[in-house]
C-alpha cells in the first residue's frame, strides 16, 4: 500500500527526471535552468519565480486587447490567482442578422481571455454547465501532467454540474490558447476554446502600447439554421476572428507610432489561416513554442498559423489610415456561401428572368459576374433571404461596399485620438485615393482606351 | 241430330273472350318515366314517330349550345342514346309476351266423314278442342308473364340510370383530364425555362453536354407527357360524343375544364345499405323473376302429371239426327310423368333466389366500399388541398430564399416549383376519384344521393377512417 510520503518520493523522482531534459531543452533558449520544487499543487514552481507577487496589469504588463471579447476577471486568494471558467451554452451572434446556439464560457464565445504573468501561481475553477461531460486542456502550456486536461487520460471527465479545480504555476510566457479536451470534434465545433494569454515576468522587447489577440476559427452554420453543425469536416461557411465575421467584427484601433503586437491563435477544425496585414511588413516575434530570437526573424505580410498554433507579430503603426487585415485564403473572407449551384459566371441571361419570373414571381438571375453584389441585393432588402442568415459578403465602406465577409477586419491607425473607441473611416488627404483618370491624364500619358461599346 | 248451337256459342264466346287481350300504349314506358324522372330527376322520352321526338331533340339541341354540365350530359345521353331507344324495345318484347300469356291456344275444329258400308246417309262428324288445361293456366300464365313484364320495365329503368351513371363518370374523367392538362403544360413551362437555362451555362461553357442533355430530357419528357394527355382528352372526348349519341356538328360541345370541388359529402347515413338495396332496380327486377319463377314451378306441378289435357265438344250426326256430347282425351301418365321439368324448374327457381341473395350480399359490400372509397378520397384531396400543396408552396417560397441566399441553383428552385405542381396533379388525381365513387355510388343507390342526408365536411369525425394514417 503507498503511503502519502512513497508516493511523493515516488512521483518527485520521476518528475525529476522528465524536468531535467526539459531544463535541458530550454537552457538553449536562455532560459534560466531550474529545478522543480516538490509540490503537489504548484508542482512547476520555479526557484526563479520564488516571492514573486502575482503581475498585475499596469505594472508588469499590458493587457491584451481581445476585439469583440475581453478578459476573464480573476482575483488573488493567497498569492495564487483564481479564475473562474463557466462551460455553458451560449447564444452567440457571429454578425449583424446571424445569431446560433454554441457552446461556450461566461456567457462568451470563444472563452474570455485568461490573461497571467510568468511565474503566477493559479488556480483555475470548471463549471459544466453543458449538457455533456468536458474538461479544459491548457493548450501550449508547460505543466504538470495531471493538469493537462485529457479527458479519460489525465482526468476524470468533468460531469455537467460538477466543477474542477486546475491549480498550475506559469512558468513560460507566450499566445495560448484553452478548449475542450473530451469530444473535441463537438465541443471546438461549438466553441468551447479561449486565449490564454502569458506575458513575460522580464520583457525582452518593450512592451507594446496596443496587444491584440484574436482566436481564428471556423464553423458550418446553414442558411436559415441556427446552430453550428460539428458534423462538418470540409464545407465551412463562417470564418471567424473572435468568432465575428466581417462587417461583425470590430476594427483595431490605434494612435500612429503606436507599438504593436498582434496575437493569433488557430482553433478552427480543419483550415490554416494565412493572415495578411495590408500596408505594413513585420517580423513574427513569437509562435506558441516561445520567442523567436531577433537572428531568426524575419519579415512578412502574412502570416500562416496552422491549426492548434499561435503566431505573434510586432510592428509600429507608422502610417495612418484604414488597413485591412484577412486571411488570404478567399473562401475565408466569404460568409455563408454555397457550394451547391451552377457556376453561372458570363451566362447571358437575356429574357430567361421574364421566363422563369412567370413561374417564380420574384425571380432574378444572379452570379452571372461574380458574388459582389449579392451582399448589395440582400442589404438593400428586395433581395429576400432564410431567416437568421448574412449575405456571402460584406457591408457598406466609405467609398463603396466591402465585397469581403468571414476573416476581415480593420486596423485603423489615426494621428489624433482622443479615445480608442472607433473613430469612424479614415479622411484621406487630398489627393491620396485612388480614382476615376482624368481624359487629360490618359491622353499626357498616352493612354489608349478602346470604348467598349454599351 | 240436333246441335245446341246456344251452348256451343257460349262456349266459344268464352273462350274468344277470355283469349283476346288488347296492347296497352306505351307498354309501361311510363312507369320507367316516372322512376328515371323520381330517382334522378331526369327525363326520359321513347322515340315513337311522335311530336315528343322533335320537342326531345329540340331540348338536347338546347342543351348542346351552353357548355354542358354533368347533368346537361346525361339528360342528352338519356335523350339521344339510339342503344337506349333500343333497350326500350324490350318494353313492347317482354309485353307481347305479357299479351300472349293471356291469349288461349286456338281451339282446333275437326271434322269426320263416314261412309255405311251397308249404305245409307253419310256419317258426318265435327269436333271443336281446345286444349282444355291451357284455359285453366291462364292465370297463372298472366302473372308469370306480368311479373316478367314488370322484371323487363325495371331493367329498362336500371339501363337509363347506368347510361346516366355512365355519362356522368365519362364527364368526370374528361374533366379531370382537362384540369391535368392545365397542370401539365405548367410542368412543360418548368422543365423548358430548366432546359434554356442549361444551354445558356453551356454557352457560357459552365456545365458539361451531359448536363444540357439531361435537362433536355426532362423538358422532352414532359411535352410528351402533354401530348399523352391531350390524346386522353380527346379520347374521352369521343367517348362521351358515343354516350350521348352526338356526332356531326353535335360533337361541337364544350365543358368547364376543371372538375367541381368537393362541397358535400352525402354519405353518412347508417342505413345506407338498406337503402341501396330497397332502391336496386337490378334487385327488384330479380325479385320479379323470382316470383315468376316461383309462379312456373305451381304451373309445372300442375301440368307434370297432365302435360296435354284436352277437352271439347264432338257433335256428331247420326243417321241424320247430330248429337252433341263432350269428349276427354288425356294421356296416361304410364312413362312421362314430368319428373324432368319439375327438377329443372325447382332448380330455375333456387338458382334464381341463391343469385338474388348473391346479388344482395354484393350490393352491401360494393356500397361500404364505394363509401368508404369516397370518404378516403375526399380526405386525401382534402389532405392534399390544406396540407400538401400549402407544405410545397412553403417549399417553393423558402427554396427561393434559400436560392436569394445564393445556397442552391436554378434547377433545384425549378425543381421545387414542380413539385409544387406535381402536388396539384395529386389533387386533381384524388379528387377525380372522389367524383367517380360518388357516381359508382348514386348507381349503385340507383339514383341520386341528393336524398341521402347531407352532411357537412366538417361534421366528419377524423376517426372515420382509421386506415388512413396520413390524415392529421
Amino acid at each position: 500500500m503507498f503511503t502519502r510520503r512513497k508516493f511523493i518520493t515516488t512521483s518527485s523522482v520521476a518528475f525529476a527526471g522528465g524536468a531535467t531534459g526539459l531544463a535541458n531543452a530550454r537552457d538553449a533558449r536562455g532560459k534560466p535552468e531550474s529545478v522543480p520544487r516538490q509540490d503537489k499543487s504548484y508542482s512547476r514552481s520555479l526557484p526563479a519565480y520564488e516571492g514573486l507577487a502575482p503581475g498585475q496589469p499596469g505594472r508588469d504588463y499590458t493587457p491584451v486587447i481581445t476585439p469583440n471579447n475581453q478578459s476573464l476577471p480573476w482575483k488573488v486568494v493567497d498569492g495564487v490567482k483564481v479564475y473562474h471558467l463557466i462551460a455553458e451554452p451560449v447564444d452567440h451572434e457571429f454578425a449583424p442578422g446571424l445569431k446560433a446556439k454554441c457552446w461556450g464560457y461566461n456567457g462568451r464565445v470563444h472563452g474570455p481571455t485568461i490573461e497571467a504573468v510568468e511565474g503566477d501561481k493559479v488556480r483555475i475553477y470548471v463549471t459544466n454547465k453543458l449538457p455533456a461531460g468536458t474538461s479544459v486542456h491548457w493548450h501550449g502550456l508547460l505543466l504538470p501532467n495531471g493538469m493537462d486536461g485529457v479527458a479519460g487520460l489525465n482526468q476524470k471527465i468533468i460531469r455537467p454540474g460538477e466543477t474542477f479545480k486546475y491549480e498550475f504555476t506559469l512558468v513560460q510566457h507566450g499566445t495560448h490558447m484553452y478548449h475542450s479536451h473530451h469530444d473535441e470534434m463537438t465541443q471546438i465545433a461549438l466553441g468551447t476554446t479561449g486565449p490564454l494569454v502569458i506575458h513575460p515576468r522580464n520583457p525582452s522587447r518593450p512592451r507594446p502600447d496596443r496587444d491584440f489577440v484574436f482566436m481564428l476559427h471556423e464553423w458550418r452554420i446553414d442558411v436559415g439554421t441556427s446552430r453550428p453543425n460539428p458534423n462538418e469536416m470540409t464545407d465551412f461557411n463562417i470564418f471567424t476572428f473572435n468568432a465575428r465575421s466581417f462587417p461583425g467584427t470590430a476594427p483595431m484601433v490605434a494612435r500612429l507610432d503606436d507599438r504593436m503586437r498582434i496575437r493569433l491563435i488557430n482553433l478552427g477544425a480543419m483550415s490554416h489561416h494565412p493572415i495578411h496585414l495590408h500596408g505594413y511588413q513585420f517580423p513574427i516575434v513569437e509562435t506558441d513554442g516561445g520567442q523567436i530570437p531577433e537572428s531568426a526573424q524575419q519579415l512578412e505580410t502574412s502570416v500562416l498559423t496552422a491549426v492548434g498554433q499561435s503566431r505573434a507579430f510586432e510592428f509600429t503603426a507608422n502610417e495612418p489610415g484604414d488597413w485591412a487585415m484577412h486571411c488570404h485564403m478567399t473562401h475565408h473572407v466569404m460568409n455563408q456561401m454555397g457550394h451547391d449551384f451552377p457556376n453561372l459566371i458570363g451566362m447571358q441571361a437575356g429574357d430567361l428572368d421574364q421566363q422563369i419570373g412567370s413561374l417564380l414571381p420574384g425571380y432574378m438571375t444572379m452570379g452571372t459576374d461574380g458574388m459582389g453584389e449579392h451582399g448589395m441585393h440582400v442589404q438593400s432588402g428586395h433581395m429576400q433571404v432564410p431567416k437568421n442568415s448574412i449575405p456571402m459578403v460584406g457591408g457598406p465602406g466609405p467609398f463603396d461596399y466591402i465585397t469581403m465577409g468571414g476573416l476581415f477586419t480593420i486596423l485603423k491607425v489615426r494621428e489624433n485620438l482622443a479615445s480608442y473607441d472607433d473613430p469612424g473611416w479614415y479622411e484621406y488627404p487630398q489627393g491620396t485615393v485612388a480614382s476615376l483618370a482624368s481624359d487629360s491624364d490618359l491622353r499626357r500619358d498616352g493612354i489608349q482606351v478602346a470604348r467598349s461599346q454599351p | 241430330m240436333r246441335i245446341d248451337a246456344r251452348a256451343m256459342a257460349v262456349l266459344l264466346s268464352t273462350i274468344l273472350t277470355t283469349g283476346c287481350a288488347s296492347i296497352p300504349e306505351n307498354a309501361g314506358f311510363g312507369g320507367v318515366q316516372t322512376t328515371v324522372a323520381e330517382r334522378t330527376g331526369q327525363r326520359v322520352q321513347w322515340n315513337q314517330d311522335t311530336d315528343a321526338d322533335q320537342a326531345a331533340e329540340n331540348a338536347v339541341r338546347r342543351m348542346l349550345r351552353q357548355p354542358l354540365n354533368v347533368d346537361a350530359a346525361a339528360q342528352v345521353a338519356l335523350l339521344n342514346n339510339r342503344r337506349l331507344q333500343g333497350v326500350y324495345e324490350e318494353l313492347s318484347l317482354s309485353q307481347a309476351g305479357l299479351v300472349q300469356a293471356g291469349l288461349l291456344t286456338n281451339p282446333v275444329f275437326s271434322t269426320a266423314v263416314g261412309f255405311p258400308l251397308d249404305g245409307g246417309s253419310l256419317d258426318l262428324s265435327f269436333s271443336i278442342v281446345q286444349e282444355f288445361l291451357h284455359v285453366l293456366y291462364r292465370p297463372l300464365r298472366t302473372k308469370i308473364a306480368g311479373a316478367q313484364f314488370e322484371a323487363t320495365r325495371l331493367r329498362v329503368a336500371e339501363a337509363v340510370i347506368d347510361l346516366a351513371a355512365d355519362v356522368r363518370g365519362q364527364f368526370y374523367h374528361m374533366q379531370a383530364d382537362a384540369q391535368r392538362l392545365e397542370f401539365l403544360r405548367r410542368v412543360v413551362r418548368t422543365t423548358a425555362v430548366s432546359a434554356e437555362a442549361a444551354r445558356r451555362l453551356y454557352a457560357a461553357g459552365n456545365i458539361t453536354d451531359l448536363d444540357v442533355a439531361r435537362e433536355e430530357a426532362l423538358y422532352q419528357e414532359s411535352r410528351l407527357a402533354l401530348v399523352t394527355a391531350q390524346t386522353r382528352l380527346v379520347q374521352d372526348r369521343e367517348r362521351l360524343n358515343a354516350l350521348m349519341g352526338l356526332w356531326g356538328n353535335d360533337t361541337q360541345w364544350t365543358i368547364a375544364p376543371r372538375l367541381p370541388e368537393m362541397h358535400d359529402l352525402p354519405f353518412e347515413s347508417a342505413n345506407l345499405e338498406q337503402r341501396a338495396i330497397e332502391a336496386s332496380l337490378a334487385l327488384g327486377a330479380a325479385r320479379k323473376e323470382i316470383e315468376a319463377a316461383t309462379a312456373s314451378l305451381g304451373f309445372t306441378d300442375a301440368t307434370a302429371l297432365i302435360p296435354i289435357l284436352e277437352s271439347g265438344v264432338d257433335a256428331e250426326r247420326e243417321e241424320g239426327e247430330w248429337e252433341v256430347g263432350p269428349s276427354l282425351a288425356f294421356p296416361l301418365p304410364f312413362f312421362n310423368q314430368g319428373q324432368a321439368r319439375l327438377v329443372a324448374a325447382r332448380a330455375e327457381l333456387r338458382r334464381a333466389q341463391q343469385t338474388y341473395w348473391a346479388q344482395a350480399v354484393e350490393i352491401r359490400a360494393t356500397v361500404r366500399a364505394l363509401r368508404y372509397t369516397a370518404l378516403s378520397a375526399c380526405n386525401r384531396a382534402r389532405h392534399v388541398q390544406e396540407v400538401l400543396l400549402p407544405l410545397y408552396t412553403r417549399i417553393v417560397n423558402h427554396t427561393q430564399l434559400q436560392y436569394n441566399a445564393m445556397q442552391i441553383g436554378i434547377f433545384q428552385l425549378l425543381q421545387a416549383r414542380q413539385q409544387q405542381i406535381n402536388a396539384g396533379l395529386r389533387y386533381i388525381d384524388t379528387l377525380s376519384e372522389f367524383w367517380l365513387a360518388r357516381v359508382a355510388l348514386e348507381q349503385t343507390l340507383s339514383g341520386s344521393l341528393a336524398e341521402v342526408d347531407p352532411v357537412s365536411m366538417a361534421e366528419i369525425p377524423t376517426g372515420d377512417l382509421p386506415a388512413i394514417s396520413i390524415i392529421e
